[in-house]
């Protein structure tokens, strides 16, 4: 198993990570017109 | 690159051995034991892959339909492509990052261990997702066989079966396992570098993937999103893609393709990044054009995000575009043609000897330079209404990607398995494999690029008469190279049961951290940061 990290260098890798991480989910939702037609779709349903 | 250390303890902690027992695998977070089993997972999926693209070449020796029916061709062309390229390359280059990342940038392990774990454990989950997207239509009430290919363009995509949605959800898993692992390698490179380091001292395997990271961070998504919103019209009632609803298909061929052509340079560029060490070792000679090596994989990154619709040519885009698409396209060959040329000049005048990994490192300059001369054919618009489904595509992505990636990740298997295994693989048979792996490489697909040139099609299981000769050809080729590669799995069996064992630095002229730890590399190394000059 791995050692143990320092914990500044811990906190500074999940810190990065998460930064990665929000810009993969942006990246997502951004780059899809996924939203706007689920809202045409909603906007469209009967009733 | 960095080259002299002041301080290692590698061999100090052999008392800190691994852990008994099948946890040993499940639970790990060591780099060296996740990089593994990445390597291990890649290798069954390329039989796997292997195996479907023999059947597919057996079925086409002759005109007609004699094997297989026209569904279950289908059915292999597009399951070939998804196991070679997410179960194979992808995997076994994420593989020799886990191993080698750490090694050559000084530290313990991957700057997030149980992400690591997770990374991988994903992969497994998604390869039975695939596997059960092949063989579901066989089972009652398991609906038709995807015959998409592994684009999923709809309308087709919206009408198969369930298989496609089992299909969907490995792309799901593929997806965030390589989003996870992209994450972990660039953290690990950004805050893990030994004391020293700076990034352009950083060896060029690192930044090929640090630039590779990036690219599925940015792309991987788009793709997500893609084929969610697949699977919304297929059991939602959106239209993203159904014109009738309003929606419109092209649509998914952009979003896939944006994701599609960067994934190209995600399966080459860690095999550039392999090559950049293996022909200097063997050269004796440092990389020549360091900076512009990594400014070049930049550069390929960058240009290759924005050229995507060059594959859509004939879909009807205006001039404006298809002209912008082309010209993008043309400009990717400048750093990539540097790359060979930094190569070439790193070989010009040295010492060079011809071990196992330089020859699939020569072979690659010169199959994958001719890989990327069809692709400027193809780049060319009006040429490509022509080449456009044709088999002529067919030999053009065999010759980039089984030069440009695969043969590099076998480079990278030959010149790490001594640090790997602890002991030198059987050079003769390496280079039995080598040379008829080549050949039979070349005899399967250089014959395909003059029956495209013919006319004839692509993913079609019948073909006229005309075209029989080239495919018999074709198809020998095909046969002996996929037989070809149980020499690879026997020489690293045999590898890692036993040989001469090797020294720490087994190549003369090889440089780096990874040379300093002991061969095979300890469980734990680098607990110590190395110092570097």
């Amino acid at each position: 198993m791995n050692m143990q990290q320092d914990p500044q260098l811990r906190k500074k890798n999940i810190r990065t990570a998460v930064i990665l991480g929000v810009i993969a989910v942006v990246v997502m939702l951004l780059s899809v017109p996924f939203w706007i037609n689920l809202f045409k779709l909603a906007i469209d349903l009967p009733g | 690159m960095s080259s002299t250390v002041m301080d290692h303890d590698a061999g100090h902690h052999e008392h800190h051995g691994p852990p008994a027992g099948i946890g040993r695998w499940l639970f790990s977070t060591n780099h060296k034991d996740i990089g593994s089993m990445y390597l291990i997972f890649s290798l069954v999926m390329l039989f796997l892959g292997g195996a479907s693209a023999m059947v597919i070449r057996a079925e086409l020796f002759m005109p007609g339909i004699q094997l297989v029916d026209p569904d279950l061709y289908n059915n292999l062309v597009t399951n070939h492509a998804l196991l070679m390229i997410f179960g194979a390359v992808m995997p076994a280059a994420a593989g020799m990052a886990n191993w080698m990342i750490p090694l050559m940038v000084g530290a313990p392990d991957m700057a997030l261990p149980r992400l690591n774990n997770l990374s991988f454990w994903l992969l497994p989950a998604a390869a039975v997702m695939l596997i059960l997207s092949f063989v579901v239509p066989f089972f009652p009430g398991g609906g038709s066989q995807i015959n998409t290919g592994w684009t999923l363009y709809p309308p087709l995509s919206l009408q198969v079966g369930m298989a496609m949605d089992f299909l969907i959800f490995a792309f799901h898993l593929l997806g965030i396992s390589s989003v996870l692992a992209s994450i972990n390698i660039i953290v690990t490179l950004l805050n893990m570098r030994a004391p020293g380091m700076k990034m352009m001292k950083m060896p060029i395997f690192c930044w090929a993937w640090l630039v590779t990271a990036f690219l599925l961070i940015l792309v991987v998504p788009v793709l997500a999103g893609g084929v969610t919103m697949l699977l919304f019209d297929r059991h939602f009632g959106t239209s993203f893609f159904i014109a009738s609803g309003g929606g419109d298909p092209v649509l998914f061929q952009h979003l896939f393709w944006f994701f599609g052509h960067p994934e190209v340079y995600i399966l080459i560029l860690p095999s550039i990044g392999i090559l950049s060490h293996v022909i200097p070792t063997f050269a004796r000679k440092p990389l020549f054009g360091y900076h512009s090596m990594v400014g070049a994989m930049l550069a390929v990154a960058s240009i290759g995000m924005v050229v995507w619709a060059h594959h859509q040519y004939t879909i009807g885009m205006s001039l404006a575009a298809v002209n912008y698409f082309m010209i993008g396209t043309i400009i990717i060959s400048i750093p990539v043609g540097l790359m060979i040329f930094n190569f070439i000049a790193t070989m010009w005048r040295g010492s060079m000897t011809f071990e196992t990994p330089m020859l699939f490192a020569a072979a690659i300059i010169l199959t994958f330079t001719f890989g990327g001369l069809s692709g400027v054919m193809l780049a060319v618009v009006p040429a490509d209404m022509q080449y456009h489904d044709s088999m002529f595509v067919v030999a053009h992505f065999h010759y980039v990607l089984l030069p440009g990636a695969v043969f590099g990740l076998f480079a990278g298997v030959f010149y790490w398995l001594p640090k790997w295994t602890g002991h030198m693989y059987d050079e003769k048979l390496a280079k039995i494999f080598f040379w008829t792996n080549l050949i039979s490489f070349n005899i399967t697909f250089f014959p395909q690029h003059f029956l495209g040139l013919a006319g004839m099609p692509r993913r079609i299981i019948d073909y006229n008469v005309m075209f029989t000769e080239f495919n018999v050809v074709s198809s020998i080729g095909g046969i002996l190279f996929g037989l070809s590669h149980l020499l690879l799995l026997y020489i690293i069996v045999k590898c890692i049961r036993g040989g001469e064992p090797a020294p720490a630095r087994p190549w003369e002229g090889a440089e780096g951290l990874e040379w300093e730890v002991p061969s095979p590399a300890p469980f734990h190394t680098w607990e110590t940061a190395p110092e570097v000059k």
